[in-house]
């Protein structure tokens, strides 16, 4: 199901966000050294005082079991996914940008509202009903 | 789409992840910061061979990075 | 009942194996009026218009019923394609080891030896309708189809393109009548009647006909039609009456995309491959059919000292045409040995090899995403003109101008400016930073305000714009021009690099709806806002229950408040204001609307009213640039310099009698003295206005009135409407 994440965005100096907690259970996507993007919500704790912390409504997403999202990523992403599981990746995948969650089980497809449409439009039918 | 750049913190990516940014070539014999920008903005070299070059994640981290072109054969050497 | 189509009105019959061109031949036409057909797609004697689509080789299409074929015209470019419904196709994206271009019998052998071998094999071939129109760096091969365009990524590419026969370089080879070897065999095989043929050299086994001795001096002919053809032997000239000639003179390799290769690791297979053995030189006649270049030419450009073949490509355009050398390349090499030059190898190949469409040269044009704003439903619903302005899908109008425009000027209006750039930037570096990347003060901008401000490039010129506010817990909250965005973000990291900060992007992450017009604080009344921020403040509000930061700025001229809003309330906040604004007489605008409204304040687009090297001072935006402030800023060393230069050129205002248009051409005394960035016809003033490049004059003066598309414009300041601000600042 598609559906609009909730996510806390943390940016935050580098070794700041390595000793950063996050909430259990929430998945978090180093971004970049400094970015972090907090999937599920709760409060993050970060000791840098001029962290940005912010609700972010911005990213939408959809869980894909892992056998149709390796066919999928297949067809439509021309770069290697990492091999170990659980990973994170982003990249472009059918020319949008896409941020991946791969877990044993499943893959969770992350990506910016804003594009729902295009994405919709790239990716099998069945993920978006 | 042919050429790939590797970006240090997520990858190698195709080339459509990537904003091109500029040839990293001031001279390192100018020191005085509002020179090396003049000279940044006005002196270009466009050399033949390896130089370092700044190209922006787009599509990943969106940060830059900065990797070494062979100008000649478009392979990136680092 | 045979099956037709059509051919410039007359109806055409064709068989089952026919191409579009052996149809037409066995009617007696020949599309291009004459010379000597390939059907093999290397001569330019048979492309033609095919359903509107110009260039197209009617041996390599099959055809259809209601296939409409139209040939070009003679001294004339053909046709555009009638109107825009010839859309980019896809771009399919693969990826393999060896790409292998013809499947000739080396070709397959090629495709063979590799599959053999383990590799990932792609092969293509022009007879399959999958002609490759370039190699590129990678290497790649780019191919198309009659539906897509498909680029390949390999290691290694095997050209097996084969060889075509050399075109007749004399007098008369454009006449009707005339075909090669292979041609003959295919028309033959077609059941097409030749008609009394004679051969020119060694003609193909089991086609019948006549060979003439001799050397090929000329074709004659009769109202265009073969009539003779006239050789010389060792006893003279021999002329030899014939409906159809049939020639070998040789085959020449296809080697044009082996060139295009050099560099990569492409190797050349089969006859592709071979020498490249040049005829004798010609001593007249027209050598490039596709530009009509002949000898004569060819001789006046070497008299004028054009000796190497790049050059005297360029001079005569000899080789740039449909054919792309094929037909001239061993001639202009033989005339150029023959003249004394060495034996030059044939000029450089590059892309694209075949002639595409514009549809075509614009596939993927559409791979990179377009987002949309979360108000993107309610524009529709409105029934917006929606279109892809500034990377973004946005709404142009919502059909009624007027009343958009009535709206702002007069009640209330909500636009959807979500599409601006946003940014945090937080930090022990943050001000510093800041004031560092504009050309304003920022230390002195407190908390709760903001400011607008320019953003100049190294080289100090202006490529952005946007507002710079202090928030309460000491960050700041950035804006950016839509279309700017992507740029300004890459630019602040770049340059933040230096510095102590932390950047959050949210231009994704928050919407935006501009509420503007003389009734908006009342329509923001009923939404909750009681208590307003003043003019260039702003404030974090409830605005109908939907969380808020309000900025009070204008760009319209009016009262104008922007709700920046998370994008998942957006949807909910724009129907409360429609909705509450009803008895306001609310109406939303589009960006042609703003467009209008912001020309009548004189406000800048960046990007569309400046130009790549705009000073402040020539955009007369020096307030915006405080050059003596305490800081250095980036571009200030520019701004400094380029200040002490005579100033050539002014962005002005200028007010006409009839409307204008945008890129309309400025005249000063009869002399080009600037154009126009921005037009519009102010329906509050009646009068049309414009922004526009004013260039000095010789005399070192800007002009004062100009003429403007055959009418006075007279140069007024700006902004032309509430010079005062009043009402901005109601």
């Amino acid at each position: 199901m598609l559906e609009v994440l909730a996510v806390t965005r943390v940016v935050a100096a580098p070794d700041s966000l390595d000793r950063a907690t996050f909430p259990s259970g929430s998945i978090v996507l180093r971004t970049a050294p400094d970015d972090a993007m907090v999937i599920g919500g709760g409060t993050v704790q970060v000791d840098d005082l001029h962290a940005i912390v912010r609700e972010d409504a911005g990213w939408s997403g959809v869980w894909v079991n892992r056998a149709p999202s390796e066919a999928y990523l297949q067809a439509s992403c021309s770069w290697p996914r990492p091999s170990v599981r659980p990973a994170f990746a982003q990249g472009a995948i059918a020319h949008l940008p896409v941020k991946l969650w791969l877990t044993e089980e499943r893959t969770l497809f992350v990506f910016p509202t804003a594009l729902t449409a295009d994405f919709v439009e790239r990716t099998p039918q069945e993920w978006s009903a | 789409m042919s050429i790939r750049i590797t970006c240090e913190h997520c990858g190698t990516r195709p080339l459509e992840e990537y904003v091109y940014g500029e040839v990293l070539d001031v001279p390192a014999t100018i020191a005085d910061p509002a020179e090396r920008n003049l000279d940044r903005a006005f002196n270009h070299t466009n050399p033949e061979g390896p130089v370092p070059e700044a190209w922006f994640h787009l599509y990943g981290c969106r940060r830059w990075i900065t990797i070494v072109r062979d100008t000649a054969t478009d392979r990136i050497v680092d | 009942m045979s099956q037709m189509f059509d051919f410039a009105g007359t109806d055409v019959a064709f068989i089952d194996g026919d191409s579009v061109l052996t149809a037409l031949v066995r009617a007696g036409i020949y599309p291009a009026g004459g010379g000597a057909l390939c059907c093999e797609g290397d001569c330019p004697h048979c492309v033609a218009t095919i359903d509107g689509i110009s260039y197209v080789r009617t041996c390599q299409t099959a055809p259809h019923e209601n296939l409409k074929v139209q040939p070009h015209p003679i001294d004339d470019y053909p046709p555009l394609p009638p109107d825009r419904g010839y859309g980019a196709p896809p771009i399919e994206y693969r990826q393999c080891d060896v790409v292998v271009i013809g499947q000739g019998e080396s070709g397959r052998e090629a495709s063979d030896r590799a599959t053999t071998s383990g590799r990932m094999v792609e092969s293509f071939d022009a007879n399959r309708g999958e002609e490759v129109i370039g190699i590129y760096d990678g290497p790649m091969v780019i191919a198309r189809t009659p539906e897509r365009i498909i680029h390949v990524d390999c290691e290694e590419i095997v050209v097996a393109t084969g060889a075509a026969e050399l075109q007749p370089a004399c007098p008369g080879n454009d006449l009707v009548g005339i075909v090669t070897g292979r041609a003959a065999l295919r028309l033959v095989a077609q059941g097409v009647g030749l008609g009394v043929t004679v051969a020119v050299g060694k003609p193909p086994n089991d086609l019948d006909c006549e060979v003439v001795e001799g050397t090929l001096v000329r074709f004659e002919g009769v109202d265009g039609r073969l009539a003779a053809v006239v050789t010389r032997t060792e006893s003279g000239e021999e002329r030899t009456p014939c409906d159809t000639a049939v020639l070998n003179l040789g085959i020449y390799p296809r080697d044009g995309l082996a060139r295009m290769g050099n560099g990569l690791a492409v190797s050349v297979v089969g006859d592709a491959g071979r020498d490249a053995t040049v005829p004798p030189c010609p001593s007249e006649g027209v050598i490039c059919p596709c530009n009509n270049v002949d000898v004569d030419d060819l001789q006046a450009v070497w008299d004028r000292g054009f000796h190497e073949i790049e050059l005297v490509k360029r001079a005569t355009l000899a080789g740039t045409g449909t054919c792309q050398g094929m037909a001239c390349m061993p001639y202009l090499r033989s005339f150029l040995a023959d003249r004394g030059a060495a034996l030059q190898p044939p000029f450089t190949a590059r892309p694209v090899a075949r002639q595409l469409t514009i549809g075509e040269m614009s596939a993927g044009e559409y791979d990179r995403p377009v987002p949309r704003t979360p108000l993107h439903g309610e524009h529709l619903a409105l029934g917006a003109t929606m279109d892809r302005i500034g990377g973004w899908w946005r709404p142009w109008t919502y059909g009624e101008l007027g009343a958009e425009y009535e709206a702002v000027r007069e009640r209330v209006s909500i636009g959807d400016v979500s599409t601006l750039g946003k940014m945090i930037v937080s930090g022990p570096d943050a001000e510093s930073f800041l004031e560092y990347i504009y050309p304003t003060n920022i230390s002195t901008i407190e908390s709760g305000r903001s400011r607008y401000v320019l953003m100049l490039n190294e080289r100090g010129y202006v490529f952005d714009d946007g507002l710079v506010s202090r928030e309460a817990d000491g960050t700041f909250s950035l804006t950016f021009t839509s279309g700017g965005a992507s740029h300004a973000e890459m630019w602040m990291r770049d340059w933040g690099s230096k510095y102590d900060v932390r950047m959050l992007n949210q231009s994704m992450s928050l919407a935006a709806i501009n509420v503007t017009g003389p009734l908006a604080k009342e329509l923001l009344a009923k939404a909750g806002v009681v208590d307003p921020p003043p003019y260039m403040g702003h404030a974090d509000v409830q605005v109908a229950g939907v969380p808020c930061k309000v900025f009070r700025l204008s760009f319209t001229g009016e009262l104008s408040f922007e709700l920046h809003h998370a994008i998942d309330r957006s949807v909910e906040l724009w129907r409360s204001l429609l909705d509450l604004g009803g008895e306001f007489g609310i109406y939303p605008h589009g960006l042609e609307a703003l467009q209008l409204l912001r020309l009548e304040k004189g406000h800048i687009l960046v990007g569309i009213d400046t130009d790549f090297d705009s000073t402040p001072r020539r955009i007369q935006h020096e307030w915006a640039c405080k050059i003596d402030k305490p800081t250095d800023f980036l571009g200030r060393p520019s701004v400094v310099r380029t200040n002490e230069i005579p100033l050539d050129r002014l962005l002005v205002g200028f007010r006409t009698e009839r409307p204008t248009v945008d890129g309309a051409l400025l005249y000063s005394n009869g002399e080009y003295c600037g154009y126009v960035t921005s037009a519009g016809w102010s329906p509050t003033l009646g009068h049309g206005i414009s922004m526009a490049w004013l260039y000095h004059g010789s005399d070192g003066q800007l002009p004062g009135d100009v003429e403007i598309d055959g009418t006075t414009a007279t140069r007024v300041p700006m902004p032309f409407y509430d010079p005062e601000g009043v009402k901005a600042r109601a």
